[in-house]
This record gives C-alpha cells, sequence and structure tokens, in this order.
C-alpha cells in the first residue's frame, strides 16, 4: 500500500464524518475508511539507480544554439556567431564547451525538449514540476516530492537549494511545507560564506541548548494539540530535523566548504559556477537527495555571444569537473545531474545580437544515475526551430528522472481536499537514455 | 480674450534613448525652464559632456548665446527665449565633438519661477507663493510639496502640472503627477491626477469658495518619486482653455474659435471665442496659445491645418436622416475635415459624405491623437443604401479610429462617430479627416543600437552612415534620396532604395578640414518612376525621440520632429576599409570579408566591427573585433537559401573609444553582389548496418558554367561513419558524387539528418563557397542471424487470468459499501 502524508483532517474528511456521523459512524469506521480510500492504485517495486540528484538550473532560458545544440551548416542569422567544438564521442558542441566536450563520453544530452510556454515563469514551472502552471493547483517541485517520497538521510535536508530558493514554484506545492526546501542562504563564492543557522547560537552551549529545547517541546506540544493546521506539524518537522543536523557533524560538516581541499576547489573554479557545483557535491556525497543548484541569468535578448563567451565558460569547467569528480568518487552511478533551463530561445538572431524565448525545442543534459554515456537523444531540425524526432516533454524528463530515484511518476500524492494527484501526469520514460 | 498665432510649427514632448557608455547623455536640466524675454544660465548635468560645443534646437524661438563645459558632467548654456515666444515645451540636443547628445525638452513660460524650497513637505510647512508663479522643484521618494496661495473670493485659478512632459527615462522610471488644492482644514477641496489634454500631468481649476489661504499639494499619485522626478508647476489667474473647436482650418485662414474651459466648478465648463490666424502652410501639429489680460496659457492647445475643406457640425445632427452635409471642394474629390464635439452623453454626430462608385476612401479620426480630447471614437460609414460598410473603434493601440471603404455607388455615404462608451461634453472634441486613398511616402531612420540618441556624428575626415527606411503607400518603386542643410564640409551619398526594398544606406562624408559643426538635416525622397510625377509623391523624414517608456518599453512620452541632427566629429584614429570582394556569394552560400584599419600614430586600441546593414538575406558575424596590434580580420558573411539576388551596398561600422565614449566611423561601401546558387545537390535517403561499407550517390546539378575548380567536401557525418574521401572534385558536367561511407560497428544507430555538402569554387578571384544539405543516413543494428529450423511449439500453457484491473479509489469505496 503507498501511503501519502496528505493532511490529517481535511475538508473532505469533516465532510465524510459529517454525513456519515449522523448514521452513527464511529471514529473506528472513519479510520477504517481513510485507510481505504488511501488505497488506490498498486505500483510495481522499481530499483533505484539513482540515491540523489544534482538539477543546475540555468533561469533565463538557455539558448540552445550556443551551447548543446550548435547549426554550423546554416546561415549565420541562425547558428550565430559562436564555432563549434567536437567532443570526444565524435558530435559536436558549440565552442563555449571544449571541457564538457571532452568528456562527453559521461553524459547525454536531450536536443528534442518541447514545451508551449513561452513566459519565464511558465517555463520555469514545467521545468520544475513536470507540470503546466495550473490556476486550480500548486503543484510540488522535483525536490519536495523526493523529500516527500524518502524524507531526509543522514539527518540531512532531503531538498537543499544552493544557494538560494530559485523561483515560486521550487517549492512543496500542495505538500505539506515540511517538503519545502533548504536554502543555504548564501554563495558558497563568498569568502566569508556560512550556512545559516547551522551552529548553535553564540553564548549557548550544550547544556543550555537541551534546556532551551525542551522548554519550546512543552510551549509546542500545547499549541500543536489545540491547532490542527499543516503548517503547526511542519514547524515540528522543522524542529527535529534541525535537531537533528545541529546533532549530527558530519552534515554539519557537509555544508562546510572549507574543508573541501583547495586544489579540488580550483579546478572546479573559484566562482559561482564552480563553488556553487562543489557544494551540490558535497551535499549529495554527504546525503542530501536533491541539490538544485542556479547559475547565471541565460534571458540573452541582447548580444548572446558576448554574453555566452562570459557566462559559460565558468559552468563548462564546474560540470566537467563535477562529472569528473563525482566518476572518481564512485558517485556518478548513483547521482543523477540534469541541467535545464525554463526554455531554449530563437531560431533567429533579433536586431539586438540576441535570441528570444522560444519553448518550441531546445537541450536538456542528464549524466549518472543510470543514464547511458555519450548519446545524443532527439535532434532538432536545420534552425533548432522543431524537434526532428523523439520530442521529450516536461513530463517525460520528470517521469525518467523519477523513474531512475525508483519513484512512481504515476502514483499519486493527496492534494488539498484529498484530491489524488499523480506525480507526473502522462509522462513516459525515455528508454533509451536508460544505462 | 485674444488667442496669440505662433509662428513655428509643431513641437512636442519627446524624448529619445541613448545607448548606453556610447554618446553623450543629458539627464537633466537646470533649472527645467526659462522665461521667456530673458536670458537665462542653464546647466546640463549628464555624462561625457566636457567637450561640447553647441546646441541644436529644433523649434524657433530660442537663442544660445554660449556652450561652455564645465567638467565632463556639466555644461552651461546661456540662452534667450524671445519675449513673443509662445510658452511650452522646446527641444534641445546638445552637440559634443565626439557625439550628439539625447534629446531634452526645456520649458519656456511667462511667469517668474520660483523654486522648490524644502522643508515643504507638511501641511503646516507649505511654502507660500504668489500667484502667477511657475515653481520648480523635485518629489523624491515619499515626498509631498505643499504651496500656500491667498486667493479672493470666488477667484478663479488654474494649476498645471509639468511632470511626465519633462522627464527621460527608458526604463520605466515614470513620475505621474497628482494636484489638489485644500482648504484650512486640510479638506481637499478639487485635485486632479491625470487629464486628458495633458495625459498623465495634471490641470485643475478652483474657485475659492471664500477668501483665504489655500493648499495646493504636489505629490506623485503612487508616492513614488524619486530624484529624477522633477516638474514645473504653474499656478495663476492665467486662460487655460482644454478644447478649441474647431480643430484646424485651411492654411492661411483666420480660424473663428469656440474655446472650452473649465469653471474651478466642479465639471461645469464655459466657453469664450477667439481668432487664430493660422500658418501659411499645412501643419500636422499646430499650436494654439490663448492669451488674455490674466495672464496666458502656459502650454498650447494642438489643432490641425491641411488644404482638407473643413465642415463644422451643425446641431441636430443625430439622425442617420438628417446628416450634415459634407463640403467638398471639387464633386469628384471627396476629402474632407468635419469638425465638432460630441457634445453630451448618447450624443452621436452623423455627416453625408458625396463619393463616388469605386473612390477608395480613408476616414481617420482625431481627438486624442493632437487634440488630446476625452473623446474615444468610434467611427461608421454607411453607403448610400444605408448599410454598413466599416467601423472601427481603436486603431491598433490607438483609441482613434481608422476606418477605410471602397464606395460600391455613387452617392451620399454616411460617416458616423461617436463615443465608444456613450459619454460626451463640451471638451469632446472630434477632427476627422476624409480623403482618397492615395500615394503616401513616409521615411524613418532605421535604429542601430537600442536606444541610440538620434543623431549622426561624422568623423572629420571620415565617413558615418544611416539606414533609411521607406513606407510607401499605394504606389511602388524605386526611390531617390535627397538631404539638404547638411553642416558645412559634409557632403551625403545617396542609393537609389530599389523596389523591393524598404530600407537603404545614406553615407555622410565630412572633409579633412571640415569645421567644427551641426545642423537638423531634411531627409526627403522621391519616386524616380517618371510616371509617378504627376502624383507629386514626396515623404519627408519624420523622427520619433523617445523621452518616456512604460512597461513593457512602451512609448508614452516623445518628441516627433521631421529633422534630424548631424554634426562634425573628432577625427577617428585609424583609417578603415573593406576589401572588395572578387567574387559574388550565392544563395546558401558563405563568403568572409576582410576588413583592414591603419591605424594612426599612438592608437592601439581595439576597433569591433559591426555591419552598418544586412541586404536581405544576407547574414553578417558581427562578433569580430581587430584587437590590439592587429590591422585586419575577416568577418564571416552568409546568404541564405531565399537571399536577394542583385548588388547591394555594404559596409561596415567600426567602433573604438574615444577616451569620452564610443567614436564610429564607417567603411567606404562594397558592392556584394548575391547571385542564385551555384549547385543544387540531391541526398538519397540512404541506410546501412553497423559494421558495413556504404556507398553514397549525392546527385549534382551544375546551375551554371563556373571558372575555376571547383570541390565538394561532405560533411556533418555523423558520430562513428567515417568518408574515406569526403573531399571531391566536380567539374562542369558532373551530375553524380560518391562518397563511401564506412560505418563503424560502434556507430550511433538512429536516422541522421546532418549530412551537407559545401562546394568551392576556387578561381583567381577568390572563393565561391556553397553549403547546402540535408542528407539523411540511417545506422541500422545487425539483423539476428535467421535460425534454419522452425522452432518447436512451445506447449500450450493455460493462459493466466488477467490480472485485476487496479481500482479506482471511488470504486474501492463503493465495493465497501455494498
Amino acid at each position: 500500500m503507498m501511503r501519502c502524508f496528505g493532511n490529517d483532517l481535511s475538508r473532505r474528511s469533516f465532510l465524510h464524518a459529517g454525513a456519515f456521523g449522523g448514521l452513527g459512524l464511529t471514529l473506528a469506521d472513519l479510520l477504517m475508511l481513510r485507510d481505504a480510500r488511501a488505497d488506490q492504485k498498486s505500483y510495481e517495486f522499481i530499483e533505484a539507480k539513482a540515491k540523489s540528484v544534482i538539477h543546475i538550473f540555468l533561469p533565463g532560458g538557455m539558448a540552445q544554439q550556443e551551447s548543446f545544440d550548435p547549426k554550423p551548416y546554416s546561415p549565420l542569422e541562425y547558428r550565430g556567431e559562436l564555432g563549434t567544438v567536437r567532443t570526444n564521442t565524435g558530435e559536436v558542441l558549440s565552442e563555449t564547451l571544449p571541457n564538457l566536450a571532452n568528456c562527453a563520453d559521461k553524459y547525454s544530452i536531450i536536443r528534442s525538449m518541447t514545451h508551449g510556454e513561452a513566459a519565464h515563469e511558465r517555463g520555469t514551472h514545467n521545468m520544475f514540476t513536470g507540470y503546466k502552471p495550473s490556476p486550480a493547483l500548486v503543484f510540488p517541485s522535483f525536490g519536495s516530492v523526493i523529500s516527500h517520497e524518502y524524507g531526509p538521510r543522514n539527518n540531512l535536508p532531503p531538498y537543499v537549494c544552493v544557494p538560494n530558493v530559485p523561483n515560486e514554484f521550487a517549492g512543496s506545492g500542495y505538500l505539506s511545507s515540511s517538503f519545502g526546501p533548504f536554502a543555504l542562504g548564501s554563495d558558497p563564492t563568498r569568502d566569508d560564506f556560512q550556512v545559516r543557522d547551522l551552529n548553535l547560537a553564540g553564548g549557548v552551549d550544550a547544556e543550555r541548548f537541551v534546556r532551551r529545547k525542551s522548554a519550546l517541546e512543552i510551549v509546542n506540544r500545547s499549541f500543536a494539540s489545540a491547532t490542527k493546521a499543516d503548517n503547526v506539524a511542519a514547524m515540528g518537522t522543522f524542529y527535529e530535523r534541525a535537531y537533528g543536523l545541529l546533532d549530527t557533524p558530519a552534515a554539519r560538516e557537509a555544508f562546510d566548504i572549507g574543508k573541501e581541499d583547495a586544489g579540488l576547489r580550483d579546478r572546479y573554479g573559484r566562482n559561482e559556477a564552480g563553488q556553487r557545483l562543489l557544494m551540490a557535491r558535497r551535499l549529495v556525497e554527504a546525503g542530501v537527495r536533491l541539490v538544485t543548484v542556479t547559475y547565471g541569468g541565460w534571458d540573452m535578448h541582447t548580444q548572446i555571444t558576448n554574453n555566452f563567451r562570459k557566462q559559460m565558460p565558468p559552468l563548462d569547467v564546474a560540470i566537467a569537473t563535477l562529472l569528473d569528480d563525482l566518476s572518481q568518487r564512485g558517485l556518478l552511478g548513483e547521482t543523477l545531474v540534469l541541467v535545464s533551463s525554463e526554455f531554449g530561445r530563437t531560431p533567429k538572431i533579433n536586431p539586438d545580437a540576441g535570441r528570444d524565448h522560444w519553448p518550441k525545442v531546445f537541450s536538456t543534459l542528464l549524466a549518472g544515475g543510470g543514464i547511458k554515456g555519450g548519446m545524443i537523444y532527439g535532434s532538432s531540425d536545420a534552425t533548432a526551430s522543431e524537434p526532428e524526432d523523439s520530442p521529450v516533454s516536461p513530463e517525460d524528463l520528470a517521469t525518467t528522472m523519477y523513474h531512475l530515484l525508483g519513484i512512481v511518476a504515476d502514483k499519486e500524492l493527496m492534494a488539498p481536499g484529498d484530491r489524488p494527484v499523480e506525480i507526473v501526469d502522462g509522462g513516459k520514460i525515455i528508454q533509451p537514455l536508460l544505462a | 480674450m485674444k488667442t496669440l498665432i505662433p509662428t513655428t510649427l509643431l513641437a512636442v514632448f519627446a524624448f529619445l534613448a541613448t545607448s548606453d557608455a556610447a554618446q553623450p547623455i543629458v539627464r537633466r536640466l537646470e533649472p527645467l525652464g526659462v522665461v521667456r524675454g530673458e536670458t537665462s544660465k542653464l546647466i546640463l548635468h549628464g555624462e561625457r559632456l566636457g567637450d561640447a560645443s553647441q546646441i541644436l534646437l529644433d523649434r524657433d524661438g530660442l537663442t544660445v548665446t554660449e556652450v561652455k563645459p564645465l567638467d565632463d558632467s556639466r555644461v552651461e548654456v546661456t540662452i534667450t527665449a524671445e519675449a513673443d515666444t509662445d510658452p511650452g515645451l522646446y527641444p534641445l540636443q546638445l552637440v559634443t565633438r565626439s557625439g550628439i547628445s539625447n534629446l531634452r525638452l526645456l520649458g519656456v513660460g511667462a511667469m517668474r519661477i520660483v523654486q522648490d524650497v524644502e522643508p515643504n513637505s507638511d501641511f503646516d510647512s507649505a511654502q507660500a507663493i504668489e500667484l502667477n508663479r511657475t515653481v520648480e522643484g523635485v518629489i523624491k521618494y515619499e515626498d509631498v510639496d505643499y504651496f500656500s496661495v491667498t486667493l479672493e473670493a470666488d477667484q478663479l485659478i488654474h494649476v498645471e502640472a509639468e511632470g511626465i512632459r519633462l522627464s527621460y527615462s527608458l526604463n520605466n522610471q515614470i513620475f505621474d503627477p497628482y494636484i489638489a488644492v485644500l482648504d484650512a482644514g486640510k479638506f481637499e477641496l478639487v485635485s486632479s491626477d491625470d487629464s486628458s489634454l495633458l495625459q498623465q500631468d495634471a490641470l485643475l481649476a478652483f474657485k475659492a469658495p471664500q477668501a483665504g489661504t489655500y493648499r495646493i499639494m504636489l505629490r506623485d499619485s503612487s508616492f513614488s518619486g524619486h530624484d529624477g522626478a522633477h516638474y514645473r508647476l504653474h499656478v495663476g489667474t492665467y486662460p487655460r482653455p482644454i478644447a478649441v473647436i474647431p480643430a484646424g482650418n485651411q492654411p492661411g485662414e483666420l480660424l473663428a474659435a469656440t474655446l472650452v474651459h473649465l469653471t474651478g466648478n466642479g465639471d461645469e465648463m464655459t466657453t469664450t471665442s477667439a481668432q487664430v490666424q493660422l500658418p501659411s502652410d499645412s501643419v500636422d501639429r499646430f499650436p494654439v496659445v490663448t492669451k488674455s489680460e490674466s495672464g496666458i496659457s502656459p502650454s498650447p492647445n494642438w489643432i490641425r491645418v491641411n488644404n482638407l475643406p473643413v465642415t463644422i457640425e451643425t446641431e441636430p445632427n443625430d439622425d442617420m436622416a438628417k446628416p450634415n452635409a459634407v463640403t467638398i471642394a471639387d464633386p469628384n474629390q471627396p476629402t474632407a475635415a468635419l469638425c465638432g464635439v460630441i457634445g453630451s452623453d448618447n450624443d452621436i454626430d452623423y455627416f453625408a459624405l458625396d463619393c463616388k462608385a469605386g473612390q477608395k476612401i480613408l476616414v481617420k479620426a482625431f481627438a486624442r491623437n493632437i487634440l488630446r480630447s476625452p473623446l474615444d471614437t468610434v467611427v461608421n460609414c454607411y453607403g448610400p443604401d444605408r448599410k454598413s460598410l466599416v467601423g472601427n473603434d481603436d486603431n491598433g493601440r490607438q483609441p482613434d479610429s481608422f476606418a477605410e471603404f471602397t464606395a460600391a455607388a455613387d452617392g451620399l455615404h454616411i460617416i458616423r462617430i461617436t463615443d465608444s462608451l456613450r459619454r460626451g461634453g463640451p471638451a469632446f472634441a472630434y477632427r476627422i479627416e476624409a480623403r482618397i486613398a492615395e500615394p503616401v511616402l513616409g521615411l524613418d531612420r532605421k535604429e542601430m543600437d537600442r536606444d541610440e540618441a538620434l543623431g549622426v556624428a561624422v568623423p572629420r575626415g571620415g565617413l558615418m552612415a544611416m539606414m533609411v527606411t521607406a513606407k510607401r503607400e499605394y504606389f511602388g518603386g524605386e526611390l531617390k534620396l535627397d538631404l539638404t542643410d547638411l553642416p558645412a564640409g559634409i557632403t551625403a551619398t545617396t542609393f537609389p532604395m530599389s523596389e523591393s526594398a524598404n530600407e537603404v544606406p545614406v553615407f555622410l562624408s565630412a572633409a579633412a578640414d571640415a569645421a567644427d559643426g551641426a545642423s537638423l538635416v531634411n531627409v526627403s525622397a522621391v519616386p524616380t518612376n517618371p510616371a509617378l510625377a504627376p502624383l507629386g509623391i514626396a515623404g519627408n523624414l519624420s523622427l520619433r525621440h523617445r523621452l518616456m517608456l512604460g512597461q513593457n518599453r512602451v512609448d508614452m512620452w516623445g518628441y516627433d520632429s521631421n529633422r534630424l541632427a548631424v554634426s562634425v566629429a573628432d577625427a577617428a584614429p585609424f583609417k578603415v576599409f573593406v576589401d572588395q570582394p572578387g567574387t559574388p556569394i550565392v544563395r546558401s552560400g558563405s563568403k568572409e570579408l576582410k576588413v583592414r584599419i591603419e591605424r594612426n600614430e599612438g592608437f592601439e586600441g581595439e576597433v569591433s566591427l559591426v555591419t552598418l546593414y544586412n541586404p536581405p538575406g544576407v547574414g553578417v558575424n558581427n562578433g569580430r573585433k581587430i584587437a590590439k596590434g592587429k590591422n585586419e580580420v575577416l568577418i564571416p558573411i552568409t546568404a541564405n537559401g531565399g537571399a536577394a539576388i542583385g548588388n547591394w551596398p555594404m559596409a561596415m561600422i567600426a567602433r573604438y573609444d574615444t577616451g569620452k565614449g564610443q567614436g564610429k566611423i564607417v567603411t567606404l561601401p562594397i558592392t556584394l553582389e548575391v547571385q542564385d546558387s551555384a549547385f543544387k545537390f540531391e541526398f538519397p535517403r540512404v541506410a546501412g548496418e553497423l559494421g558495413t561499407e556504404l556507398p553514397l550517390a549525392v546527385g549534382v546539378e551544375v546551375m551554371r558554367p563556373f571558372i575555376g575548380t571547383c570541390e565538394v567536401e561532405l560533411v556533418g557525418i555523423p558520430s562513428g561513419v567515417t568518408c574515406a574521401a569526403s573531399k571531391q572534385t566536380v567539374a562542369p558536367e558532373t551530375t553524380s558524387i560518391l562518397f563511401p561511407l564506412t560505418i563503424a560497428a560502434d556507430a550511433k544507430v538512429g536516422t541522421h539528418k546532418t549530412l551537407h555538402c559545401v562546394a568551392t569554387i576556387r578561381s583567381d578571384a577568390g572563393d565561391i563557397v556553397q553549403t547546402q544539405g540535408v542528407g539523411e543516413i540511417r545506422v541500422d543494428q545487425p539483423l539476428p542471424p535467421k535460425v534454419d529450423a522452425p522452432a518447436a511449439a512451445p506447449e500450450s500453457v493455460p493462459a493466466a487470468p488477467p490480472a485485476a484491473k487496479p481500482l479506482s479509489r471511488l470504486e474501492q469505496l463503493r465495493q465497501m459499501n455494498k
């Protein structure tokens, strides 16, 4: 039986209780009914190939032409001004990715991602939840779903955002707030980087902390028994997890990027891309289940060549180093690395030497965690205008990711009002990508 | 009361955008305005102003006697406004020795100027001012300015705020003034946020109920002031009409106008009459300034002056059966202006225009546009049989209506006008212009950098260029351009604008000994086809200097001009050339243009290059630079499969750091010849298994004879597939090329649509390169080996019962309740 955590006493439960109460329904009957209600679809057990996910999200909409899907033989107004580089697998990437080109056997690229949302917030929603935005329901992000399904590991938050929660769709949606993300709140690139709240407040020793904790529990017990709101229970969960984190030095150390070897920090790059990805690796290595990393601004309506030349090289170095680092530590097989953006950009260069929003076709990168290496899945047409073959929707991408994590994407979670809602509605597993 | 007749043409507000870190920028004027009849010192604040030399004025009435840079961010200008200069806004552009600034508007008024003195942000600390004063100040964040005036009982004053009309912001930083008059008890007796006449700027009339001191409050409508939220507040007894009826007449006429005024008593209005002498030439936007013994209006009302005979509405005309007959000069030419007012709620005005069958009539309403009337027009047209022909509410983003119809029969056609919400009132003035569709030509200048200042600075001894665009209506054909009033030492080179093009470059050359100078230049065009000469088609430049862009870069305020600023700038520290290619570029082809510079001694800087424009279908790499220490670079260009065949002038703009911003110089134009494709390649769809050989026979059609040798290379070969002879020679008689492909055992299985042929014709004149795709190759897994013996029939196994279908929650609940 697949149970999911929902609101303990929902509107529909009240209605049931009221309706049957007049007929003499006992509490035991009610509880039995609730158990039956939760007895929904039955699912095959899936063996998880990936234990963790590093989701590298590039806000703004990264151009496919200047990254993973160059069109070197199309006219200049389509292909842009950047050249290409050949990968170690014989494929072609943009010249801005020389390091990734050298390790193309470690990852796969989807060149036929497609959806229909050309607005930032809607495209972002698609790529963070696997759902189109709905005015009726706020969907949970990937991290929150994974947090909901698996819970914490090694006393670490299951879902961490580096450096901050990137957008409004990265939250827990209709799930309890307790499945929301933990944000570093500070950029690991900074010299004074420190994750807030990971150490006891100044002047508070362990004994005093325990006393404070006991006092808080007494207060909370009384409060929680009087209030049935979801966020009260969630707050209790937060406290429990926070105590766990504070009590576990190994968990705390995961957040201390200063413990990392200086040479390796240099290899990743002493910049935003490098240090954020290094932090992500430390976190998944310690037990975090999904880390969302955001880097840069890719909404390049103007001067796309110059902007790519500035922003992409650090990311190229950082991802290549991340894959190598994970591989050397034996973690690549169990860590899924996903590089995505909300959409792609227009086939033609605009008068401001940039490209505009284009969700019809764009590219994503997947590596590790049960993904084949060296594969190019799908393709776009000659001018990167539409998928040429094997179109991949956000639903398909999300379903594949969940599948690798051992989660049946068709499983229903309980939305407010006791509405069962699939984790992903209608996605297909991209079988050719699976190792 | 009598009406002043301005002597100059239109003038409106407007402003412009500047490209960042490139041109001089004027951020602020201090003071914001001057008093007519006086000489004033004006400080222009901005960036890159240290080499300022001249002010360009697009409107008569002002004289600049000195331009003195104080430092790189300030210029002192001595300016005189003649005593008879009409109050209003006057555009100016600052010229420096390295460029031309954005356009700013300077206020000219008739009243003495008082500066806002803080603290005056409380009711009790209001700044006392006399009547008939213009207050200048700034509304910072959450700021409120109070001014106190002493009025007699029943004394009428007007308060007009200029806020957005003085602003300059291209990033949605809006100042939207709100004004109110408060009594001693702090009650707002009258207030104004926006006004039809002045857009976001506020206007109110106030009649004092009793003698005493009243506070005038000014703030941003949403309390979001900022350092750039400067204002001029005109407080006085001056006349302030809000409508002029009729809104125009023919040139040279003495217009007997009715002026509509606020009375200060709620929405009540009153009218006066005035005689307005119209100019001798047509003016799209003519300012009417009203003067009386109590003052002069601080800004004009606007009407139109052109040759259309005017029919003035006479009530009753709100019945389609009893329309006003329209006066036309020629019975065969139903062109006329219909002027009137939607005088009350639910009012509808009908006019009858005599049209001939087959005539195409354009009906354009002016209300919000030009007149700034509160009327939101709806225009409907009916045939002689009273059947509806066409109707229009808004024309694109403009609330003013535009309709066109072709008369099906001779007879009186009805034009109907009303308000879209059926509102009306004394100020709901309109002017409808009905014309026969006739050729119209309009010119504009293409923006090369987003939000750049509208001006061309020509380096001494060098060339600069701009792209002029044309909009032809109801005619076609080649156009010839002409530029007049160029600064001394600057000459223009124009090219004919071909029939198929709507843009053409214009090159401006400054002599090596040209003195500093600048002027506003007229740009005009006429068709070259002699057959069109009798129609008298001519077009002039129409420039929009954008001054205020709102959300999504919506143009909220700007200034329209017919002349372009051109100046002589300091010489560039190098000379730049594009080598004329010896061969054409073909459709689906590519080429490299060589750009060279000859550096002056001491100049080592970097030079970046962008194309002046792209001929249709031609793409140019605008990311190339000539680095320090280098003197040339190759610029890749391509022509797509639909590139326009012909000879096109092309030039590259070189950008460099002048130390005071970005300088620009353009190369001499070359002629780029675009030809049709030289070859046609036919790609067969081929398939092969892993570990096999696969011949690919590409069909070739040589479209025309070529000089030199030709080599074709197969590119885009998928990973794991190799070609032992990917480059092959093609002769004019070649019909097929065989590329031997080898598919490796570990090649990527699947369909690959990546194959292209790159043909290169080499001759002494240079290369011609054509790239054509897309060929498809499918790589298959080998089939499993066949098994000779038929497989034994499997034992029949009873079929397993079908798995129970998972029940939905609803079904489960139903079962439990059974």
